[in-house]
């Protein structure tokens, strides 16, 4: 039990003037008795006590008082936890993660999934709601969504938690707690958080709400596929897999590896409580491509133990240097693997397809070519305007956190003169000079990815830096791909990835993987600016074909969506999760705090009714009825 | 002393008190004594004196002077001696009414629901009820003692104690004064607070008769009443004690719980008390401890006590109880 508003208890200090008055003016009936004699030597023992012995008998000092401390309290706000309906304004934050998927809902094990079992929670909640509560409705998914917001009519309720999927991804239960702190606009608020425990450690903030955890889930039992990586290494592609057995059990299992379809090897692998046994396999066949990891076990976590590996498939990317002669960037390109260069002279030079990246050094024809642009040095142009040129520039700050700039340390770079740039509209700066002008822009205009190099690196130290090569390689990595996508090293489920396809192309078509309950399906996205593809909830190999005018173009490509995620496989259920700064137990009961003013007010109403019955036919009479045992 | 009261309208007092009914079952009725006393007056009982009735007591030897009219010739013939013949003497003898007629006496209403003699009423016609005033019951309890006395044609004398000190009513005889006993009775007053032992030491100073007392008190005193009564015993007499009380006052709970400032209908003192079960039980307690003290007083001196609550229907006490405890026959 609770109280909402504290402050109102302060009206309960009425109570000291209620009693000073009553024994201030404690009305004595006189009545007449033939001899005070047997009551003198009754009192003589009581006159210790005296002052207190007034108000021993006084029922309508007691019923008042009584009145008085139901109206403080009803002030007060106060709420029975957990005591029958949920009120007021309800976060309901449902777990969406992966673990959730595990099958070990229902009480006796097996069958329901935990999100099952959660929507159940939820339902149950939605039934017994008091009239007037507010549920706000949250999936703490990959990216945690609200699924509504205040709603007070229980049909969409009970629809919006039947519309609940649970994601194949790592939750974000801190993000789904910072929008629930969100939608806890008023001091009644009660946060309800139905989940596994499986959220990692991460802090969780704070809402100002009171909390209640709905723990789901039984057994901690399940293995899993925690790592997976395919590197090429000089004897071949190597594959390193990592287990886990996070249950209570000696887990068993046969491990396969099929590579391209075709099964490659499989093992017997058993696994003591807590092993997590790492495995390398050496080698794989030298085209290997796509890689399947199976662990075949009987654990209630399916989700985890399969696991996916595309290689990548050396494709170059075709680029044109456009110079006078620079031998400090061919000498960088070419150490690129990826880069098949060519060289025109800026005198000879035509622009035309067939690039995938051209650069021009210290000149820029008046048509552009298609694909990405590297310009070095450049000219004044409508697509670079530049307004002259500063001498002895000192390089400013950089943006270190940008890919391009990752591991480029410009410190000791030292230039004789730049071009003073007007930043375009299109691109963002990544090194300024000490007086603010852009030194190396990039962007995107007109379809085509642009990074330009403000300065002559024939009249700076850079090309001498070991600076100079990492940075080529980051812009030729950016500019030439090699590839139609933009792979982060570990693409979690839920995340959206960048696609850039062949200049050609006007269609891609990507195949997404099925599962046990959704089958396999196609999307086909016009090629468009900017084009990304965030349809990444399943587990799998998601396939992209490009096509232009119904024909295919461009590679064929391939990418995996993992889980991989050791939190969400360790599914052991958790009695109680950190909230609030301190431990939150699990109960079993979804309720919120249940508000009884309402019912202290009636009470008082009630009592003061009483009251005023017995001020009109007397304490006396009233107690002698009840007290009156006929001898 | 004579009390020199006379109240006006003699039958109207005497109906306050009885009506004829009721006196003619008291004339069924006599005082009990437990033992032989010698009388002043021929009467009806038999005395330790020898006399002329017809009921022989024993012989005796003849010495000259005695009546030779009461000497037994049968006896003579067979032991040639001389033996006189002894009678049981018939006397009477003297029964005492003493009444407390102090203030703690005179309360209650003073006009109980009353129907002496009549049908029993349901609803309360049979002469007692919770609130009935002490001095009333007390006074018609003496009444039909004294009228029982004088049906039986032993001497009353009747005493009323109050605080101007003792109203008697004189040693009287005979069935013929019955209404002026009534009329002394109904005229008494309450007044003020007595020392009950006091007054029980004069009257036993003074009483020249010894004989059935009866005292009818509330025993609301500070001294007890104690002494009073081993002072009449020392003199002779056979007591009585009618211990009359409210049922209020051995019952509290039944008029007085709350917040009450009690005044003492004697002394006139008020005292404020607020009244719970507590107290209620601790009342009780000194309530049992004063009773069984007089109580145990009178049983260890042979006095004849008896508890009355003025809610026991007064005919029945008269009737009944008292027969049953072998005050009357």
């Amino acid at each position: 039990m609770g109280v909402l508003e504290p402050a109102g208890l302060v009206l309960a200090l009425l109570a000291i003037p209620i009693i000073l008055f009553y024994m201030l003016r404690l009305r004595r009936q006189e009545i007449t008795v033939s001899s005070s004699m047997l009551w003198r030597q009754v009192l003589q023992d009581r006159q210790a006590n005296a002052p207190w012995q007034k108000l021993r008998r006084n029922l309508l000092l007691y019923l008042q008082l009584l009145v008085l401390g139901m109206l403080a309290l009803a002030l007060a706000r106060p709420f029975l936890e957990g005591a029958g309906q949920a009120s007021g304004n309800i976060v309901l934050v449902v777990d969406g993660s992966a673990s959730m998927q595990a099958q070990d809902g229902a009480d006796g094990g097996g069958g329901t999934t935990r999100f099952e079992r959660a929507r159940n929670e939820a339902h149950n909640l939605v039934d017994n709601l008091a009239a007037g509560a507010r549920v706000s409705l949250i999936l703490a998914g990959p990216v945690p969504a609200t699924i509504l917001s205040g709603g007070q009519d229980k049909a969409a309720l009970h629809a919006a938690i039947a519309s609940m999927r649970p994601s194949n991804g790592t939750g974000n239960m801190a993000a789904a707690i910072t929008l629930a702190a969100a939608a806890a606009t008023s001091p009644d608020t009660t946060l309800i958080v139905i989940s596994d425990g499986a959220i990692g450690e991460e802090k969780l903030p704070e809402v100002a709400a009171n909390v209640h955890y709905i723990p789901v889930g039984h057994s901690g039992d399940n293995t899993a596929i925690t790592a997976l990586a395919l590197r090429d290494a000089p004897q071949g592609p190597q594959l390193f897999v990592n287990l886990a057995n996070l249950g209570q059990q000696a887990a068993a299992g046969l491990l396969n590896v099929e590579i391209d379809g075709r099964l490659w090897d499989s093992r017997q692998v058993t696994m003591a409580p807590g092993e997590e046994p790492q495995l390398t396999l050496l080698d794989l066949p030298i085209d290997t491509h796509l890689v399947t990891v199976t662990l075949k076990t009987s654990d209630i976590l399916p989700l985890d133990n399969t696991a996916w590996a595309v290689r990548a498939t050396g494709a170059g990317a075709t680029t044109l240097l456009v110079s006078q002669g620079n031998s400090f960037a061919e000498k960088a390109l070419n150490l690129l693997p990826q880069v098949h260069l060519a060289r025109a002279q800026p005198a000879s030079y035509k622009p035309g397809p067939g690039y995938d990246l051209t650069i021009f050094d210290g000149y820029l024809p008046a048509t552009l070519p298609p694909g990405n642009l590297l310009l070095i040095n450049p000219p004044n142009s409508p697509l670079v305007p530049i307004s002259g040129t500063i001498a002895y520039p000192a390089i400013g700050p950089a943006d270190s956190s940008d890919l391009l700039l990752r591991y480029v340390n410009l410190n000791d770079v030292h230039l004789a003169a730049a071009s003073r740039v007007q930043t375009p509209a299109w691109a963002r700066t990544l090194v300024r000079t000490a007086g603010g002008d852009p030194l190396l822009l990039a962007g995107e205009t007109g379809g085509r990815r642009v990074a330009v190099i403000a300065f002559d690196l024939h009249r700076s130290d850079l090309a001498l830096q070991v600076a100079f090569p990492i940075l080529m390689a980051n812009l030729v990595g950016w500019l030439a791909p090699g590839s139609a996508l933009d792979l982060p090293p570990r693409l979690l489920p839920d995340t959206a990835l960048a696609i850039h396809p062949v200049p050609e192309a006007d269609k891609v078509t990507i195949a997404i993987p099925g599962s046990a309950d959704i089958p396999a399906q196609e999307v086909t996205l016009p090629v468009s600016p900017g084009l990304s593809f965030g349809n990444t909830a399943q587990l799998g190999l998601y396939r992209i074909a490009q096509s232009a005018r119904g024909k295919p173009v461009g590679t064929i490509e391939w990418f995996a969506v993992n889980l991989l995620d050791r939190t969400e496989s360790d599914i052991a259920p958790r009695p109680a999760i950190d909230l609030q700064g301190h431990s939150v137990s699990g109960g079993k009961e979804a309720t919120g705090p249940l508000e009884i003013g309402p019912l202290l007010l009636a009470l008082a109403m009630l009592i003061l009714l009483l009251e005023w019955w017995l001020y009109h036919h007397g304490t006396r009479g009233v107690l002698r009825g009840l007290r009156w045992r006929p001898r | 002393m004579v009390n020199t009261a006379t109240p006006g309208g003699a039958n109207a007092t005497y109906t306050t008190l009885f009506d004829a009914n009721f006196l003619k079952k008291l004339e069924r009725l006599s005082i009990i004594s437990r033992k032989l006393r010698a009388g002043r007056l021929k009467g009806e009982r038999r005395s330790v004196r020898r006399g002329n009735s017809v009921e022989f007591a024993d012989y005796r030897n003849y010495t000259p002077g005695d009546d030779l009219r009461r000497v037994d010739w049968n006896a003579y013939a067979r032991l040639e001696r001389l033996f006189l013949k002894l009678f049981q003497e018939e006397e009477d003898i003297t029964v005492h009414v003493l009444l407390d007629a102090s203030k703690s006496m005179d309360w209650g209403d003073k006009e109980p629901v009353f129907g002496l003699g009549a049908p029993a009423v349901p609803g309360g016609g049979s002469g007692g009820s919770a609130d009935q005033n002490k001095l009333v019951y007390a006074k018609r309890t003496a009444a039909a003692l004294g009228y029982i006395g004088l049906s039986g044609f032993d001497r009353l004398t009747v005493a009323a104690f109050h605080r101007g000190g003792i109203s008697r009513f004189a040693p009287v005889r005979g069935r013929g004064h019955a209404v002026n006993l009534l009329r002394f009775i109904a005229a008494l007053q309450a007044g003020g607070e007595t020392d009950l032992d006091a007054s029980l030491r004069a009257y036993a100073a003074h009483a020249r008769y010894p004989g059935v007392c009866f005292i009818l008190s509330d025993f609301f005193t500070a001294q007890g009443g104690t002494d009073g009564l081993a002072a009449l015993q020392a003199a002779g007499h056979e007591l009585h004690v009618l211990h009359i009380l409210a049922p209020a006052e051995v019952h509290p709970e039944v008029a007085l719980l709350g917040d009450l400032r009690l005044r003492d209908s004697e002394t006139g003192q008020t005292q404020e008390v607020s009244i719970d079960s507590g107290l209620l039980d601790l009342y009780a307690e000194k309530f049992a401890a004063w009773q069984g003290a007089l109580e145990g007083f009178c049983r260890r001196r042979g006095i004849n006590y008896m508890q009355i609550t003025t809610d026991n229907p007064f005919d029945e006490l008269v009737l009944h109880y008292l027969r049953r405890r072998g005050v009357i026959s």
